[in-house]
């Protein structure tokens, strides 16, 4: 069928014209760690003490050894942030993405943090690498403080994408916690099809 | 097995699950804790009715200019490099979806949940045409190898124990015999899929929300298969209903607070995805968006129950309803059960096909109390009731029963004398082995008659005393 | 100054349990209400709009709203009270600004007391153990307290506030504040497996209270749940809010 007639096919006049409501914008709360930190622990993700940018590396080693993750690799994002770590691969920009499905440990830099319910944000232009982090079994999330926002509709305005004309990337992810279903018997089961653990190491300058 | 829309025999089948009384309580209890979850959701967002309010009042402003958003989402989305597809009803999605992939010659399909897919019966369709389609969703896998429709929208697999996964599995995934863990069970089941995900040639899914500002499709899951069954492969075809437009990408966060609050008593899915068209980083990836009517047109037409395409699909509604919980899904023979099946159902598949199910409710109101969009369910089960009525689909000796009860009703001395009279044979009307009583007094005693009504009492005495 | 109001009986209230009429008489009278009762009223018209027979429910709402024309209408259940304030608008009936006074002046007996009197405190004894069951209409459709799937401030229901004042009574709350009974009307014999199967869970959540009585302020709930008390021969007793209102 085409759009036309498909268009034809729903009435274009009728009595009620209800208007958008507009924005919404609730009352503002201040973002928080600890306010990211609660959410995180409820949607069974973990955190690390915040560190400063300096103390990156060593806290990422720290956490591939204690894991004893084998494989790896970090998004083109993080390399930036934390340069060439020994025992880090860097995510190549060419290739089929299934060459990250023996992944241990994927490492990537979110554009924004929700404390009402953990979400970060993910893109086309933070992780071009769209499936690292969904074919790595554990993900670590490099999280500046900075980048905390305290609700959804917070972080919808604060989202660089879509701004002054700009199209859309074609991806756009939030991601809240490890991949989890409950479909057996209602019984919570963390590690479904995507990560199976979520450790967020925030930062921020000292 | 079909996964067509059929003729619901309510009655019939929920009394059969009743019969099983432990695992009726089981059911009932599992879904209650799901809505004890989402209240808990509730209680903790301090603006949760003013959201409510808004989302409503997006969803209004959608459905009155529907065919405004369509042609707006799909010039976007053609803009962001979508294949835009139409399809007026499910054989004309299937026919598309098909003809797509055998373009493509695609033999290994991976879907995420798609309840849209399941009212075409896409899966059947395509099995037939010789393509294997894994669904990925946990849940809809385990109903997809028993071979079973899912009996809950966001919940698939909610009336299956996890003994009944156990002995699946061994069957299908090579779990050993008598493993019930869930836990367990999930890792045979991450293991299998994993390896679809990276075999497929292509990837169906649903659509929760449609931006129209954007040419964008969101897509949410807790598991990652809808991205898992997107990221890797060369085609993705997204499925979706037209009501699921809205309209600016700002209102997707109003939806996003509200769905997996409403659905399972979380703050928002594990993955919220918006796809803008195909992926620039993979040459030769196709992105299709096949736009669905199948009746919802002729909801749209319906001014009495419009307000219905407002509906995300979240299954609070379900998890709520007393009679949802103790008849199961199947109960309601169609694709979506629960109190939106049996308001949808009328106007999908016909008032004499869903002509039990507005009635299989005591119109408690819960339903409509936990809608995100704030649809007033119980008014549309009620207004569906007369429709079908008045279509006839009422049986004649309920409607007879209900004139003669108007008649009598009309007449005060008529009523005082039949309610005299019912009340001197009460004893040898509960006796009786058939009559209208029986269906009570089966299960449930009757009180003792009364010697004197209410209104025998006011005109003796009750009327002094001022 | 005495309150003038016109009492509105169910036909199932009046015919098999007229000590609830009787109770809510006394209360109304204690409450210092001048109680008037029309006799030619029988039907508010619900099974019928409950059927889907509009007409016939149009019929009798009709006849109702000329009974009741002209004055504050009170009556002891919170389904036909809805029935008339919130569904006679729905039947194929043309109302005038006369019929939608009557229709928004009609209240069910715990609201009359605590929102249009100003009264909770009947001064009534009834030293018991009593598990509260909320009927869905008088709590969703007439607003008459906080609805457990709502967010937002919780406050009792006005018979809650009413049952608190009462001397001696221990009032208890089941683990579901507000599950439907199974009732339903016509549901009840139509679907008579289901809806007994609701009513013994209610009547189990109740009865896990502790409670000697279980109160509501709908008959046709308490008629549904101690069927199914007496059939099983366990559970508290039904009572009416006006019974226990107008207990001394």
């Amino acid at each position: 069928m085409d759009e036309a007639a498909f268009l034809a096919r729903i009435t274009r006049s009728h009595p009620s014209h209800a208007a958008h409501p507009g924005p919404y914008r609730p009352e503002r709360i201040e973002p928080s760690w600890p306010a990211f930190k609660s959410s995180l622990e409820f949607v069974g993700g973990s955190s690390h003490a915040a560190v400063t940018p300096a103390q990156l590396p060593e806290a990422i080693s720290a956490i591939i050894s204690f894991g004893a993750h084998r494989r790896v690799v970090a998004s083109a994002a993080a390399t930036r942030l934390l340069g060439v770590q020994s025992g880090v691969e860097t995510a190549s920009q060419a290739g089929d993405a299934r060459q990250w499905n023996d992944v241990d440990l994927a490492i990537i830099v979110p554009e924004l943090g929700v404390c009402e319910n953990a979400a970060m944000l993910l893109s086309a232009v933070s992780l071009p690498e769209r499936g690292l982090p969904l074919l790595a079994q554990h993900v670590l999330a490099l999280l500046d403080l900075r980048l905390l926002v305290a609700d959804m509709h917070e972080a919808y305005l604060r989202m660089a994408h879509h701004r002054d004309g700009q199209a859309m990337p074609h991806h756009l992810t939030w991601i809240s916690g490890p991949s989890k279903t409950a479909d057996i018997e209602q019984a919570l089961v963390i590690g479904a099809h995507g990560c199976r653990s979520m450790m967020i190491l925030p930062f921020s300058a000292p | 097995m079909s996964h067509a829309p059929t003729d619901p025999h309510f009655h019939e089948v929920s009394e059969r699950f009743l019969a099983n009384r432990e695992r009726t309580a089981w059911h009932d209890q599992s879904l209650w804790f799901v809505r004890t979850k989402r209240d808990r959701q509730a209680y903790q967002t301090p603006d949760w009715e003013q959201l409510r309010s808004h989302a409503a009042a997006i969803k209004a402003h959608v459905v009155d200019h529907l065919a405004e958003l369509t042609r707006q989402f799909a010039q976007q989305a053609r803009a962001r490099g979508w294949t835009v597809h139409f399809a007026a009803d499910a054989a004309e999605l299937n026919r598309t979806v098909h003809g797509i992939l055998a373009t493509h010659k695609v033999t290994r399909v991976v879907k995420s949940k798609s309840m849209l897919t399941e009212e075409c019966g896409l899966n059947p369709y395509l099995l037939e045409r010789g393509m294997e389609v894994v669904d990925t969703d946990l849940g809809e896998r385990i109903v997809q190898l028993r071979d079973e429709p899912p009996s809950h929208i966001v919940l698939p697999a909610i009336h299956i124990k996890r003994g009944e996964v156990g002995e699946l599995f061994h069957r299908t995934m090579g779990s050993p015999a008598g493993e019930t863990d869930p836990v367990a069970l999930t890792g045979y089941a991450r293991a299998d899929l994993r390896k679809r995900f990276i075999e497929a040639d292509a990837g169906i899914t649903g659509v929760n929300f449609a931006v129209a500002e954007t040419g964008s499709i969101v897509v949410c899951t807790n598991e990652g298969n809808a991205d898992l069954g997107t990221a890797l492969q060369p085609l993705h075809i997204a499925c979706m209903g037209v009501e699921k437009l809205v309209p600016l990408l700002d209102d997707v966060a109003v939806f996003l607070r509200l769905l997996a609050r409403s659905a399972t008593g979380q703050p928002i899915t594990t993955y919220s995805t918006h796809l803008s068209g195909p992926d620039p980083l993979r040459p030769g990836h196709e992105a299709h968006i096949v736009i669905l009517d199948n009746g919802r047109s002729g909801i749209e037409r319906d001014s009495e129950h419009r307000r219905t395409l407002s509906c995300i699909r979240c299954g609070a509604c379900l998890n709520t309803c007393p009679i949802y919980r103790r008849s199961g899904g199947f109960a309601y023979g169609w694709t979506i059960p629960g109190p939106i099946g049996a308001v949808l159902a009328p106007s999908m598949i016909g008032t004499k096909k869903a002509k039990e199910l507005p009635f299989a409710s005591t119109l408690c109101g819960s339903c409509t109390n936990v809608c995100p969009v704030k649809i007033d369910l119980h008014e549309q089960l009620l207004s569906w009731r007369a429709r079908i009525a008045a279509d006839g689909n009422v049986a004649w000796h309920k409607r007879l029963a209900m004139r003669i009860g108007a008649l009598v009703m009309s007449h005060p001395g008529l009523y005082a004398l039949g309610g005299w009279t019912v009340r001197k044979l009460w004893p040898r009307l509960l006796a009786f082995p058939v009559g209208p009583l029986k269906p009570w007094t089966d299960t449930r005693d009757l009180p003792d008659a009364p010697r004197q009504s209410f209104r025998g009492w006011w005109k003796e005495e009750g009327d002094s005393h001022g | 100054m005495t309150v003038a109001i016109n009492l509105f009986i169910p036909c199932y209230v009046d015919q098999l349990y007229p000590q609830v009429g009787k109770a809510t008489v006394a209360v109304l009278r204690r409450a210092g209400c001048t109680v008037h009762f029309n006799p030619s009223q029988t039907c508010c018209g619900q099974p019928m709009a409950n059927s889907g027979c509009v007409q016939d429910a149009a019929t009798l709402a009709r006849r109702h709203l000329d009974i009741f024309r002209g004055g504050t209408t009170v009556c002891p259940s919170g389904s036909c009270t809805s029935m008339v304030r919130n569904h006679y608008a729905h039947l194929p009936i043309a109302l005038n600004a006369e019929d939608e006074g009557t229709c928004a002046r009609t209240y069910e007996l715990g609201e009359f007391l605590v929102n249009v009197l100003g009264v909770d405190d009947l001064h009534a004894h009834f030293p018991h153990v009593v598990a509260l069951h909320q009927s869905c209409h008088g709590l969703r459709e007439l607003g008459n307290g906080s609805m457990s799937e709502r967010g937002g401030a919780k406050s009792p229901s006005a018979t809650e506030r009413l049952l608190g004042k009462v001397q001696g009574l221990s009032l208890k709350k089941p683990k579901r504040p507000d599950e439907c009974c199974g009732f339903g009307g016509t549901f009840a014999v139509a679907e008579p497996v289901l809806s007994t199967r609701i009513g013994q869970d209610r009547v189990d959540d109740l009865e896990s209270t502790g409670a000697e009585f279980m109160v509501a302020g709908d008959m046709s709930c308490l008629m549904h749940l101690d069927g199914i008390r007496s059939r099983q021969k366990h559970g508290p007793r039904a009572i009416h809010l006006a019974e226990i209102l107008a207990a001394q």
